[in-house]
């Protein structure tokens, strides 16, 4: 077997991250389970039945041994490359932030996580009469009955509706965003001098400027004149949205 | 080593080991989600507090708890609205100008009894201290937790892409905060 060291230093060179991993093992274990183990086994010891058959008095869920191995070994590479990412994030945007420790400084009460308690809130149940409840329900279904009502001449109302502006609603800029990939974003926002929003003051956000107010001055001419340029579908008169 | 959270909620939704299951939720995720109240509200009390309202509202919501997400991420999102909602309330009922509330922050970091203004731990949470609200939380959660982006985006409701440009957002400038004293 290799000496720890030798391993160590292994380990170091394939993949430091692992180095900040302890070799405790995770996996739990009944409570008493190691004291008990000896007297279990003499005990089946004594009635023959090990040394005569394959019984194990523990049980394991089906199909547990299969697969199990690349299992573990997927969570250990996800999470030594969680590790590894920040890391190499940290490394590209402020490499300063790697050589801190990662312990929180501030003072803990003495003893407080083991002493912690919440108060359950116990609430009484509420007695309800039963004069009471019948009204209750007598105008739930006259709610009920008016909301079937409305939400009935509303689906059935002649109003127009876009079909157009729909694909504009569908667009899901967020998803396009995370396809960006780390190295293009934080490249983008050096080289553009993108600030965030959050930076802004209440006074410098309440300055930006009205973009819708803005869009719905230009006339339809000048909005289908960028649409165009820009690979959008343009807006058609007889569909424009009736607000 | 604690039960997996798929037993805990199964302890919790029967009520014999209703309270055992919450004990256990409690014992299992508290410095967790402490840790994450507290580097954000400071001081040691309003922590407590918050995390005492966290549970009690994870008493009240886990039964209707729909499994959708991952039980943590479930508790961080309680545990980060109710820390921003405190801070929101401290603001209103404040009559302080925004930099006097400010300067209230760093007296609060400095006031810990393990404080040391030599330490490079220290002054990395006087910078983040300086941090507008939004990015603190997005950088304490990659940071100190080693959240990925795809749990931080459930967390926070907010695009993975708009986290990164954040976190990016943050780490810059507390470099040069770090940097510059």
């Amino acid at each position: 077997m290799k000496p720890q060291n030798t391993i160590l230093d292994e380990l170091k060179d394939i993949a430091p991250a692992l180095m900040e991993v302890g070799i405790d093992m995770p996996y739990a274990v009944q409570i008493g389970y190691f004291e008990q183990l000896s007297e279990t086994i003499l005990e089946k010891a004594t009635i023959g039945q090990l040394s005569t058959s394959n019984f194990s008095p523990f049980q394991v869920p089906d199909q547990y041994f299969s697969g199990l191995a690349s299992k573990i070994l997927q969570r250990a590479k996800e999470s030594a490359a969680d590790e590894i990412s920040i890391f190499t994030e940290n490394e590209s945007i402020a490499p300063i932030l790697n050589t801190i420790q990662k312990e929180m400084p501030y003072a803990v009460p003495d003893k407080y996580f083991e002493q912690l308690s919440v108060k359950i809130p116990y609430e009484k149940a509420k007695v309800i009469p039963m004069k009471k409840m019948r009204n209750w329900i007598t105008y739930a279904a006259a709610a009920v009955f008016v909301g079937i009502m409305v939400t009935g001449s509303f689906l059935f109302s002649d109003k127009k509706q876009s079909q157009d502006f729909e694909q504009y609603q569908n667009m899901d800029v967020a998803a396009a965003l995370d396809q960006v990939s780390d190295s293009e974003l934080n490249r983008y926002i050096d080289d553009n001098h993108v600030i965030s929003i959050d930076d802004l003051s209440e006074s410098e956000r309440a300055s930006l400027d009205n973009v819708d107010g803005k869009i719905e001055s230009l006339s339809t001419e000048n909005l289908n004149q960028y649409l165009n340029e820009n690979g959008f579908l343009e807006i058609k008169p007889e569909n424009s949205i009736e607000k | 080593m604690f039960p997996s959270d798929k037993e805990l909620l199964s302890q919790f939704s029967v009520s014999f080991t209703k309270e055992k299951g919450f004990t256990s939720i409690i014992q299992k995720y508290q410095e967790k989600l402490y840790w994450h109240i507290r580097r954000m509200v400071i001081e040691h009390a309003d922590a407590d507090d918050i995390l005492q309202n966290v549970f009690i509202k994870v008493w009240k919501g886990l039964e209707n708890f729909r499994e959708d997400s991952q039980l943590y991420t479930w508790l961080y999102r309680i545990a980060t609205n109710e820390t921003l909602s405190f801070l929101e309330k401290q603001k209103r009922n404040s009559t302080m100008s925004l930099s006097d509330m400010e300067d209230s922050w760093e007296n609060k970091i400095k006031a810990d009894a393990h404080f040391d203004s030599n330490q490079l731990e220290w002054k990395l949470q006087l910078a983040i201290k300086q941090l507008p609200e939004k990015q603190r939380l997005v950088f304490n959660l990659r940071y100190f937790d080693a959240m990925p982006y795809e749990e931080m985006s459930k967390i926070l409701d907010t695009s993975e892409g708009s986290l990164k440009a954040s976190y990016h957002h943050a780490a810059k400038k507390i470099e040069a905060i770090l940097t510059s004293n």
